[in-house]
């Protein structure tokens, strides 16, 4: 008996045979999207790398400065290319998987279609500022219902072709693409709730420490749920066939399922540790994260394993190639994950371009190199011929691996280096370095070369696509591959829980739940307490709604992606207080909707920015930031200058802030207009003060310099024996 | 929204005792569950990836137009 009749035998088929056709046109759309999103990703990637050491590539119009660059950048790799990658590889193994077509074509194109969709319209509001400034969320309100709308589309799809399967029990792959439709529906939805003010400007509702947290929450299990996930389903899927051995150890794939859906969920945390977060909060994240070492290595190492015996063809194929790079870059990935969340190690690598180089491990190396190798496994198969050149595609693993280390080797001794730089004192107690400036323009060499890794890269997105290409040239698309198995009785199952999960596998609702309960149960213990607790959050008397003029001068800010390069949040460290003042207290982001804590630190914070300089600075420094900075490498935003104040938005904006929370009264809403004539006419006069008398009171920059000078100062007003917030006291005091 | 529902956020370490008993729930419990499985089960799952080639597939990705 062959092993395939026996495996139908242990799995219970008894249906007639019948005969099915695969939907390749599909995966082939996938396919290709993938590669030209892949290196539209890259290239705009490459674009902002160079803003950082040639600050005349941002072109001087505010579509191209790197405030819009770069959110276009990782949205273009993470949903468009690695999105793609994901559907691509998720249509091609779902259906042998299951043994059945998918579910509906039409849904399948409603999903190809949608999404491209999606991708050209980030492309083009991004460049134009429209933004909610939430990372890796930042479409604004109207795209978040499409992305919703295909989301469930493609999910309706994915479950559809699973109850039709002619496969009784659901192969490891399928569990993991389970989690992501349902985890990531789930993210999206929870952490795009916001507050339309108009077509493209909405609110988040959720303030300060709460938006931060739902913001991580999501941020941190986009990359568990869209990045990982789904891959670990493709590697589980496309290790075994090219090469040509079964999993290592399937027990060992139930227990990587189980625990990392449930491990990942409760780490978000981890990305804001040492800020305003509750204590708690960031503990919780922290060991959570290090417990998910153990899953994710156990995951690594079973695709590794299941090379053994099999090594020899990795000198051969150069997918596998690419496959044990992506999966060895999965395994450093995850190890220094939850090494990073270590609140000593945190400390440093912080808002530094070590958490760069970090997300880059992942995204060039485990999911670039995962996508190009299914990418050189599929083609040739979807057009019935063989790779046009080896010799290309193994020049192309080595170009790429080498652009690999050029990028991420500099920009780990940059991270390293700024970090260092940014808490070194001299032997009087005083900064050694505290000029914010002294520490960007000693990283620029690194910057450099981490470009000169992006060309590399780049140069092999480009020989990928040609050798692609001309495979597609030499054979014959097969559109709708035939196949057969026999049919799935329903009623012969006879397994019920006593069998344990080979009975879970057979049953795709129950599972489904029961992965949807792994899930919820960390997000739940994690974020409702921050919303139902009062103590988590303490008011500040002296906190303040923005004034009108401010709100708009904040929505310039999110305009403009200054958060890209700009935290807002002073971390409880002697370092920090010396260089920007008081550290950040959890009760003054009560009104900032959305939160811009950011999350690295190109240029110094701005929290207690406020009051630090005279607003004819301001005015200087935005108009030209070399004429106040000599070297600075901030874009210039003259436009700020000549671009008149659009006020008419006002009072919807002030409406939707009130209707999340932020306690204006119908007599501040109806009298915004008076309040922002009067409040420019004493930044106008304070610009005149510093000798800038031409200042007209109606443009941007007034809205700016208004909100700037906000920032960080209402609790100055304080009265001097008002006890601080008492989560200040659960904060670990200043270090270093 | 609902906020600011409970005054006060008693027995703080009945948190951390919680999540992790939930995991070592969730932990042992997919280790029992992968132990109970036979063997036969185990062998033939693990090849269903490899049972999906048609015979339209080509054998090998790898060419040498070079040749």
């Amino acid at each position: 008996m062959s092993a395939a009749a026996k495996t139908h035998e242990s799995a219970g088929r008894t249906g007639p045979m019948e005969t099915f056709k695969y939907d390749n046109h599909v995966v082939r759309a996938f396919a290709i999207a993938a590669a030209i999103w892949g290196l539209v990703g890259t290239v705009a990637g490459l674009l902002a790398a160079c803003q950082l050491f040639w600050p005349w590539l941002n072109l001087d119009t505010p579509f191209t400065t790197f405030g819009r660059i770069r959110p276009l950048h990782t949205n273009a790799v993470i949903f468009a290319f690695v999105g793609n990658g994901m559907f691509c590889g998720i249509y091609y193994s779902l259906q042998r998987l299951c043994k059945a077509r998918m579910f509906s074509d039409t849904l399948s194109w409603v999903n190809f279609w949608g999404w491209q969709a999606i991708i050209v319209s980030a492309a083009i509001t991004l460049p134009l500022g429209l933004t909610t400034s939430k990372e890796y969320a930042e479409l604004e309100w109207p795209i978040d219902i499409a992305i919703a709308l295909i989301w469930v589309a493609f999910t309706v799809n994915l479950m559809g072709t699973i109850f039709k399967r002619r496969e009784k029990h659901m192969y490891v792959a399928i569990w993991f693409y389970i989690a992501t439709a349902i985890t990531v529906a789930m993210l999206h939805i929870f952490n795009s709730l916001e507050m339309p003010a108009s077509l493209f400007k909405s609110y988040s509702v959720y303030a300060g420490v709460q938006d931060a947290l739902v913001q991580w929450w999501y941020g941190h299990n986009a990359v568990a749920f869209f990045l990982t996930t789904p891959y670990l389903g493709l590697m589980y899927y496309f290790l075994p066939k090219a090469s040509g051995r079964p999993v290592f150890s399937y027990r060992l794939s139930i227990i990587h399922f189980w625990a990392l859906i449930f491990i990942y969920i409760w780490a978000g945390p981890h990305h804001l540790l040492y800020t305003a977060l509750p204590d708690w909060a960031q503990s919780l994240g922290m060991v959570f994260s290090v417990m998910l070492v153990a899953p994710s290595w156990g995951g690594m190492l079973n695709g590794l394993l299941t090379l053994r015996g099999a090594w020899d063809k990795v000198r051969e194929e150069p997918m596998l190639k690419f496959m044990v790079v992506a999966v060895t870059a999965y395994g450093m990935s995850t190890l220094e994950g939850p090494t990073m969340a270590i609140k000593s190690v945190n400390a440093l690598s912080h808002y530094t371009d070590w958490t760069v180089a970090h997300v880059h491990t992942g995204a060039l190396g485990w999911n670039g190199f995962m996508t190009f190798s299914l990418l050189y496994w599929m083609i040739p198969r979807l057009y019935n011929t063989r790779l046009w050149s080896t010799k290309l595609a193994n020049y192309h693993f080595w170009v790429g691996l080498l652009g690999m280390m050029f990028y991420i080797v500099p920009i780990y001794v940059s991270g390293i280096t700024q970090g260092l730089m940014w808490k070194q004192f001299n032997a009087d107690g005083f900064l050694q370095y505290p000029n914010f400036l002294e520490t960007t323009i000693r990283l620029l060499p690194m910057h450099q070369l981490r470009a000169v890794g992006g060309v590399l890269y780049i140069t092999g997105i480009v020989i990928m696509l040609v050798n692609l290409y001309r495979t597609a040239k030499a054979g014959k698309f097969i559109g709708d591959q035939e196949d057969s198995a026999p049919a799935l009785l329903r009623g012969a199952n006879q397994e019920g829980m006593k069998d344990g999960h080979r009975w879970l596998e057979g049953v795709p609702v129950t599972f489904t739940v029961l992965a949807a309960l792994a899930v919820v149960v960390g997000g739940l213990v994690e974020i409702v307490p921050l919303f139902l607790i009062k103590e988590n959050v303490p008011t500040i008397s002296s906190v303040k709604p923005y004034s009108p003029l401010e709100v708009l001068g904040r929505d310039l800010y999110i305009r403009e992606g200054c958060v890209g390069c700009h935290s807002q949040m002073v971390r409880p460290f002697r370092s920090e207080t010396e260089r920007y003042g008081e550290y950040s207290k959890v009760g003054e982001y009560v009104y900032d909707h959305p939160f811009l804590w950011g999350s690295k630190r190109t240029g110094p914070d701005l929290h207690r920015v406020g009051g630090k300089y005279p607003d004819a600075w301001h005015y200087n420094h935005m108009e030209n930031p070399r004429n106040t900075s000599p070297e600075s490498i901030m874009p210039n935003y003259f436009w700020l200058l000549s671009q008149k104040l659009d006020t008419t938005v006002v009072v919807d904006r002030m409406h939707a802030l009130r209707k999340v929370g932020v306690p204006y009264t119908d007599d501040e809403i109806k009298g915004a207009a008076k309040s922002i004539e009067a409040q420019s006419k004493k930044v106008v006069a304070n610009l005149a003060v510093g000798s800038i008398t031409n200042a007209p009171a109606d443009r941007e920059i007034v809205a700016l310099i208004a909100y700037l000078q906000r920032l960080g100062t209402d609790i100055k007003a304080m009265p001097t024996n008002a006890p601080a917030a008492p989560v200040a006291t659960a904060i670990t005091p200043a270090r270093n | 929204m609902i906020q600011n529902v409970l005054r006060t956020f008693g027995g703080i370490d009945v948190y951390g005792i919680l999540s992790l008993s939930l995991f070592i729930l969730v932990f042992s419990s997919a280790m029992v569950w992968a132990m109970l499985l036979k063997k036969s089960h185990l062998e033939a799952m693990a090849r269903v990836p490899l049972e999906d080639e048609t015979k339209n597939s080509p054998s090998k990705t790898a060419t040498h137009h070079e040749q």
